[in-house]
């Protein structure tokens, strides 16, 4: 158990000190906050409307911009072969490093959503609904994400190809997320709930078995 | 005439069309044409040797 | 099996081998599968264009169903080729399933394409929108894009042992999201949801039978059989080709 804690508590160093792409994921998620409402204009009830997709696509972006490095930095230096050598199985260590990108990322965006839903306006009444869908579903975009960090380890400039990569994945997750923000916001039953909670598990559930055969192939190659 | 006119929807029923026989046209020729390539390629080297 | 072993196995398979089954098979399927097409699509065209009567509601923009739903049925019949293909590859290493992965993608993309294109000029007389974000149009676009994705990563992919293994993760992948969408779908309506329904709901393989008209479901079979069997053509061909490209690359390296 302490071999698992251990990588996530390093995978979360190495993200939250200068460059590590935490600070990065907050800093675009702002930044794209609030630049929708300068071009989009100034109309309070027309962004408290799209809120919830904004939101939902800045965070989804956000925390998909450094997910190429959560394989890559440990190849080039060498430690993902000696990972790989140690006590945990492959999915496990995906696992691990995909727990730790969501700390570092999701967790923080979704902490940091309320302060920018001022800045649409949103209604009091969303605020809650904001937060759990974004709670709920940015495992998944993390999940998702390390699927095709691992696909294209091998690529050169493998982050060029990752997003075409990975958005088709996840949008499912975009669908249903902002799904439960307009459902609160019309006050109807929100049926998008257990749909994004679905994806969400059966997301986290199952990348670390596609990311693990991605890596060792890419490692055998 | 009145069979181009569409009943008014010309402009959407023959482009449709015009898109699908274009696509799968196209389709069909490139098909062909790699495999003609690959065919002649492979018979020049088994004849001559080096291609 | 490792990827060594693997390399090791597919050029003595290509150096001592032919896919020989495979071609003479193939090499009879032609002739028949090109009938099959130029008969099916033949006479559905006839009747698409010449015996169907404007429907209803929608006039003659009803003929458009007849290029549009046979599109669709083959752009997602070739994903659903491609994930067995790519779960073959996985499991059995045959090379052959590689390469019948591999080629039936642009053959998918390019019918969700005309799926998308066609089904928008349906859409505009119709519902008065080129485009709607239903959960059913959007999970075609996402289609396309798992399409060019599963291309750009063959492509991107030097080594073409890893690049197949790759290939195959991200197809199964992309499938399972599809599931996921289609059953949320599903799921959506058992729920009661309103999923934003402007695509038409199943009418045609409902428990109780076909919702439409004789008249308009006969050349609307044709057109499927013939695109199915054009789709089966071309994907054939492009597996012959690539064995033969495969082929003169080892002769290559021999010579080399």
């Amino acid at each position: 158990m302490t071999a698992f804690w251990s990588l996530v508590a390093r995978d979360l160093r190495l993200a939250t000190r200068a460059g590590g792409g935490a600070l990065l994921a907050l800093v675009f998620f702002a930044t794209v906050a609030t630049l929708v409402p300068l071009g989009v204009g100034a109309d309070l009830k027309l962004l408290g409307r799209i809120a919830g997709g904004v939101l939902w696509i800045a965070a989804a972006l956000a925390a998909l911009l450094s997910i190429d490095r959560l394989f890559q930095n440990d190849l080039e230096d060498g430690s993902l072969d000696l990972i790989t050598l140690g006590p945990l199985s492959l999915e496990t260590v995906v696992f691990a490093k995909t727990l730790a990108h969501w700390l570092s990322t999701g967790l923080s965006l979704t902490l940091l959503s309320p302060v920018l839903a001022l800045l649409f306006n949103l209604p009091e009444r969303a605020y809650f609904a904001l937060m759990a869908s974004l709670a709920l579903g940015t495992p998944a975009i993390s999940a998702i994400g390390a699927i095709g960090a691992s696909l294209t380890l091998s690529v050169r400039r493998g982050g060029l190809i990752l997003p075409l990569l990975v958005m088709p994945l996840i949008v499912p997750a975009i669908i249903f997320g902002s799904g439960v923000v307009d459902a609160a916001l019309d006050g109807r039953p929100n049926g998008a709930l257990p749909l994004l909670a679905a994806f969400s598990v059966a997301a986290v559930l199952l990348s670390p078995f596609a990311a693990a055969a991605a890596v060792r192939a890419n490692l055998s190659g | 005439m009145h069979f181009l006119a569409m009943g008014k929807y010309a402009a959407y029923v023959w482009p449709a069309y015009g898109f699908s026989i274009l696509g799968i046209g196209g389709t069909i020729a490139w098909t062909l044409g790699n495999y003609r390539r690959a065919k002649r390629r492979l018979a020049e080297i088994e004849n001559d040797g080096i291609a | 099996m490792s990827l060594d072993d693997q390399r090791a196995k597919r050029t003595s398979i290509f150096e001592f081998a032919n896919p020989k089954r495979f071609m003479d098979a193939s090499e009879g399927a032609i002739p028949w599968l090109a009938a099959i097409a130029v008969l099916t699509v033949g006479v559905g065209l006839f009747m698409a264009l010449f015996v169907v009567p404007p429907e209803r509601y929608q006039g003659d923009t009803v003929r458009i169903m007849f290029v549009h739903v046979p599109a669709a049925w083959i752009g997602m019949m070739a994903y659903g080729a491609m994930a067995v293909a790519s779960f073959f590859s996985l499991v059995n290493r045959h090379p052959l399933a590689d390469v019948a992965a591999r080629t039936a993608a642009p053959l998918g993309a390019v019918f969700t394409a005309l799926a998308l294109v066609t089904g928008s000029l349906w859409g505009r007389p119709t519902w008065n929108t080129y485009w709607a974000w239903d959960l059913r149009l959007t999970s075609f676009l996402i289609l396309l894009f798992l399409y060019l994705g599963y291309i750009a990563l063959w492509n991107a992919i030097e080594d073409e042992i890893l690049a197949a293994r790759l290939a195959a993760i991200l197809a199964l992948v992309g499938a399972g999201d599809l599931l996921i969408i289609k059953w949320s779908l599903e799921i959506a309506r058992w729920l009661g949801i309103e999923a934003n329904m402007l695509h038409q709901g199943e009418s045609i393989f409902r428990a109780d039978g076909p919702s439409i008209a004789p008249i308009f479901l006969w050349p609307l079979f044709l057109m499927a059989l013939g695109y199915t069997a054009l789709f089966l053509l071309l994907w054939v061909v492009r597996i012959r080709t690539e064995i033969l490209e495969r082929r003169t690359r080892v002769l290559l390296s021999r010579e080399a």
